[in-house]
């Protein structure tokens, strides 16, 4: 026998696998949704749940299953194409059906979408997609589904809630009428200045810094490392807090300048009148400014770090043979050579201030911006959906676009790639002033970020920042001490539950994406890139309306559920999973893959022996940094928790809404040592792997 | 080792695109069971893309591939029967050499003990035995060669694909990977195909070779016809250096005679079923040889442009009558400087009709 494809046999045809994990799912899980949860609901409800107690749209889907395992058409030569049209019809039904009689699905009918799913991929592949591939089809078909299902219907929601009005009336005008109306003009052009101001003053200093790191000190590798992990672990708001405690009303420079020069200050003469005031000078434009420019250098700093490693030392000689001085290189050969890598780092500044959510909400004061605002728009008694909805579009685009123009226009123009191989040679010194000033600039800043830091630890442990400094455990006790289920302990251990099923789940699915995206054609993969480019661009905010407006009706109802904070979890670090899963599989080679394929290995065995192996390191890394940062996300989420599912930043925020700042701030430096515990404890764990490895392969 | 019975290889009317572009454009192919066929071709004339549809790593666009007398078209390449030697060799660097050569026994669940014997087995018929624990980094370029062929071997399939197997060696150790790779598939008599653009390669371990131009097939043929019959300028191009002149075919007394300047060549056989009249023809460089200028009959006459010593020969461009030519003439033969007038005249042997 020539070939090892056997037809298979009735009962090991793989389809009637999935059809007997069909109708135990249907027998076993509640078809609709429980209101309570899986976990907390009572017999009665749950029993009430199953499909089989009442008539509904579950008995479609066991009709359909019963039908493929019949198969009357088992013969036919059109076999394939029925068995795909009729798993795409009982996928299509099911949604149908529960939408007409306003069912919300629950487990039970979500197995029978991965069922029909299976089907429908085993009978592409039969009919000779994809290389044949069932599990490559089904992947595809999962990624290409969840893309549809967890980021274009979405989003495609806040466009429809512009076009419809509240009263269900088409008012293709709207969005206009909107965009011009009172405020929201405004409301943009804050944003927007905020970003370009922004941008360029993350680009300048993470350039500084990153040309001191370089090129200047060889003594700073401490520094990269603590630039690197510091964004990560430093939740969104934290820094705006510490900002509140220094320049705040109340905080350390008032009251040092008060000290001074304020009503019988040290410069001001007795009985005369102060020539300063406490005021909330840093509520506003440059309080916000300050916060993002401080959040987002370190970004900068890594991007352009890894541009001006890059440049090959050879250019630079061959400048200053030709008699260039010193100036004169820097000038017209490193800058320019820089030029794509400072305009890309402007560009994710931009992005970076339209997204953020923390800092506005903590400092922002009269200014608002467009981020908070879509928030704003739907908490308290506005709940202007359609207004939320405008603003989402509005910085969706803005920042879509900003994307757009870093990935397409200044992706092509980047030279480090062109240069081809680095040849020997060290770096020339930069100019004597250049050199002076990025000293100056990076001390300044290291100092002012350890002072920031410094009172992260310390405002927690004072009676009232700016008040009373009186050393106190009192925070730390109400939250912590009063028992699991009280204080800070229930929102931690959410946290800490939603990032660890979230964050495999992430690099899972990141790296899915990243494999189909890279390694495979298929009709649909642009759609596929489009949608993992808008998971990288869309910001927080936008993510928590558009849920919200997507998942509150049947079929689909998912607000309320635990389960949508752990997809919105995932959705915002899915960058995180994909960019790992693209760089580690750029490091494997494709006949790799294509070797064990022809020792006969299925895709599936060669993706858990081959693949999976080879990208340990980047899977690792993949899930801590999304459990990180899952751990300090606040823009998406702050839209989808309850009660019952409040989570670690929105706890904190609600204490900075009361004004407890003590505590705030207490919360805030626990979670920053959680996770970089977290951090330096799974680093070593690799460090480790890693050197063994080395060992093992020597010995 | 007990041998399977040797089984070909078909293409019926391949045609492969990728998007719009098509890659391969109706192949039609033969490959007879237990023999190596080399595709030979420029980069990008699909070469390697044939490899992959008979390996499965790609499926056609349209048309059908069998292995034996099955058709394989829309099987997987994990269905297939095939093995194959990779350009990178795509060796697992997270596994030593005996797990990479034991993968596809370990795949088919073949139990340890044997499995362990057979990888010995396979590691000694490439001259590597009692490397099984080393790691892959450890390992010389032409190492990991032998292993990438043991890896391929050691399934015994029905057919061996090779990726230009050659191409990251170094001019010593790829003469010898070549001639070994040839003795195993002697030995083995598993039908093989093999991939490669140095037309030297192909022609020193093939029966068969397939010369590809632009996703098609420009001739078939064994080493020595491709080499003097070739029948287009492209192959005789391809395959070596090639004087492509005009000429007159001319038929006298049921014999054929081109004339090529003032010269007739016989031609044997080479131009059967052509008619007579203008053609355009083919001389290898070797088959020119100079002479002193009426030092002999036949022949024509001109001039040497200049010359290259090259060790083994030396290399003329010669002018005659403004028609440029160029002439390889082994040492030990007269040196004749630039500027001097040669008698230039043509081994039979190297010159082929490619054309009207």
């Amino acid at each position: 026998m020539a070939s090892i494809a056997a037809r298979p046999s009735f009962l090991r045809d793989p389809i009637l696998r999935w059809c007997v994990a069909g109708l135990l799912a249907l027998v076993l899980l509640p078809w609709k949704a429980l209101e309570y949860g899986v976990f907390d609901a009572t017999a009665d409800e749950f029993l009430d749940a199953y499909g089989w107690s009442h008539l509904n749209s579950s008995l479609f889907a066991a009709l359909c299953l019963l039908l493929f395992v019949l198969r009357p058409w088992r013969g036919s030569p059109l076999r394939h194409k029925i068995d795909a049209g009729l798993s795409v019809f009982a996928f299509a039904g099911i949604l149908a059906l529960a939408s007409w009689q306003n069912e919300a699905l629950g487990w039970g009918a979500a197995v029978q979408f991965f069922v029909f799913g299976g089907i429908l991929a085993l009978a592409l592949a039969r009919m000779g997609l994809v290389q044949g591939d069932p599990f490559m089809t089904g992947a595809i078909l999962l990624v290409s589904g969840l893309v549809l299902f967890f980021i274009f219907w979405p989003v495609s929601t806040i466009f429809s809630k512009v076009i419809v009005n509240d009263q269900g009336a088409y008012t293709p005008l709207m969005f206009f009428k909107m965009i011009t109306g009172f405020g929201i003009g405004r409301i943009m052009w804050n944003s927007l200045s905020l970003a370009i101001v922004v941008g360029a003053a993350t680009t300048f200093l993470g350039l500084v810094f990153a040309l001191f790191a370089a090129r200047i000190s060889q003594k700073f590798q401490g520094l990269i490392r603590i630039f690197s992990i510091l964004p990560v672990i430093t939740p969104p708001f934290v820094i705006g807090l510490s900002l509140i405690l220094i320049f705040g009303r109340n905080g350390s420079i008032n009251d040092i300048l008060l000290a001074l020069f304020g009503d019988g200050g040290l410069f001001v003469g007795a009985g005369q009148e102060g020539w300063f005031e406490r005021s909330p000078y840093i509520y506003g434009f440059w309080g916000i400014f300050l916060a993002q420019t401080l959040s987002f250098t370190p970004i900068s700093f890594m991007l352009l770090m890894g541009m001006v490693s890059t440049i090959n030392p050879a250019m630079e000689e061959a400048s200053l043979t030709m008699r260039a001085s010193d100036w004169q290189t820097f000038r017209y050969v490193t800058f320019p050579l820089l030029r794509p890598g400072i305009a890309n780092s402007y560009l994710l500044g931009v992005i970076s201030s339209l997204a953020d959510f923390g800092n506005p909400l903590v400092l922002g004061g009269d200014y608002d911006v467009m981020a908070t605002e879509i928030y704003f728009s739907i908490v308290g008694a506005q709940l202007d959906y359609a207004r939320a909805a405008t603003l989402g579009i509005a910085l969706l685009m803005f920042s879509l676009t900003g994307f757009m123009l870093q990935r397409y226009w200044i992706g092509k123009k980047s030279y480090v790639t062109v240069t081809g191989k680095g040849s020997g040679g060290s770096f020339q010194r930069l100019p004597r002033w250049v050199e002076r000033g990025c000293a100056v600039i990076a001390i300044i800043w290291i100092i002012f970020t350890a002072v920031l830091y410094g009172s992260i630890l310390l405002g927690g442990f004072v009676v009232n920042w700016g008040a009373d400094y009186t050393p106190t455990l009192a925070h730390y006790e109400e939250l912590w001490a009063r028992g699991f289920g009280y204080g800070a302990w229930p929102s931690y251990f959410t946290t800490l539950g939603f990032s660890a099923v979230g964050a495999p789940l992430t690099a899972m699915v990141g790296l899915l994406i990243a494999y189909v995206t890279t390694r495979r054609r298929f009709a649909g993969r642009n759609i596929v890139d489009f949608g993992a480019m808008i998971c990288f661009a869309i910001p927080g905010t936008v993510i928590g309306i558009s849920y919200i407006l997507a998942f509150n009706t049947a079929p689909v109802l998912l607000t309320g559920s635990a389960a949508i904070v752990v997809i919105s979890f995932i959705v915002r670090n899915m960058p995180v999973g994909i960019r790992s899963g693209v760089s580690g599989l750029a490091q494997i080679d494709k006949s790799l893959e294509e070797a064990s394929l022809t020792q006969r290995a299925s895709s599936l065995r060669t993706i858990f022996t081959v693949v999976l192996p080879l990208l340990r390191p980047a899977l690792i890394s993949a899930v801590v940094f999304s459990f990180v940062k899952s751990m300090t996300t606040v823009s998406a989420i702050i839209f989808l928790v309850t009660a019952d599912t409040q989570v670690a930043t929105t706890y904190i925020l609600g204490r900075v809404e009361d004004g407890d700042y003590g505590q705030a701030i207490c919360y805030g430096s626990v979670l920053i040592v959680t996770m970089l515990a977290v951090v330096l404890l799974v680093d070593r764990l690799i460090g480790k792997a890693r050197t063994e490895r080395k060992i093992g392969a020597h010995a | 080792m007990e041998r399977k019975k040797s089984i070909g290889v078909s293409l019926r009317n391949v045609v492969k695109m990728f998007g719009n572009n098509t890659v391969l454009n109706g192949i039609d192919l033969e490959i007879a069971p237990g023999s190596l066929t080399t595709l030979l071709g420029p980069s990008g004339c699909g070469k390697t893309t044939i490899l992959r549809l008979i390996a499965g790593l790609e499926l056609p666009t349209s048309g059908q591939v069998f292995i034996g007398d099955e058709d394989v078209s829309t099987h997987s390449a994990s269905q297939r029967d095939v093995a194959m030697v990779f350009q990178s060799y795509a060796l697992f660097p997270h596994m030593t050499v005996g797990e990479n050569v034991g993968y596809g026994l370990k795949v088919q669940k073949v139990p340890p003990t044997e499995r362990a014997a057979r990888v010995a087995d396979a590691l000694g018929s490439v001259g590597l035995s009692g490397f099984e624990s080393r790691f892959i980094d450890q390992l010389s370029g032409g190492q990991q060669q032998r292993v990438a062929v043991a890896r391929a071997l050691i399934l015994e399939p029905h057919v061996m694909l090779f990726d230009e197997p050659l191409s990251n060696l170094d001019t010593k150790l790829r003469r010898q990977m070549r001639d070994d790779i040839r003795r195993l598939q002697q030995e083995t008599g598993i039908t093989s195909v093999y991939v490669t653009h140095d037309q030297n390669e192909a022609l020193a371990v093939s029966d068969q070779v397939v010369v590809m131009k632009e996703g098609g097939i420009a001739q078939i043929g064994p080493p020595e016809s491709l080499y003097h019959r070739p029948n287009s300028a492209f192959v005789a191009t391809f395959m070596g250096d090639a004087n492509i002149l005009d000429a007159e075919l001319l038929r006298e007394d049921n014999e054929a005679f081109v004339r090529i300047r003032q010269s007739r060549v016989p031609l044997g056989d080479k131009a059967a079923e052509m008619p007579a009249g203008p053609v355009r023809v083919a001389i290898r460089p070797e088959a020119l040889s100079l002479s002193a200028p009426g030092s002999g009959e036949g022949g024509f006459t001109g001039h040497v442009t200049s010359r290259a010593y090259i060790g083994s020969a030396t290399e003329y461009l010669l002018d005659s009558d403004g028609e440029e030519l160029f002439a390889v003439i082994p040492a030990g033969a007269p040196v004749y400087a630039p500027g001097a007038d040669v008698r230039i005249t043509i081994d039979p042997v190297g010159v082929a009709v490619i054309g009207s």
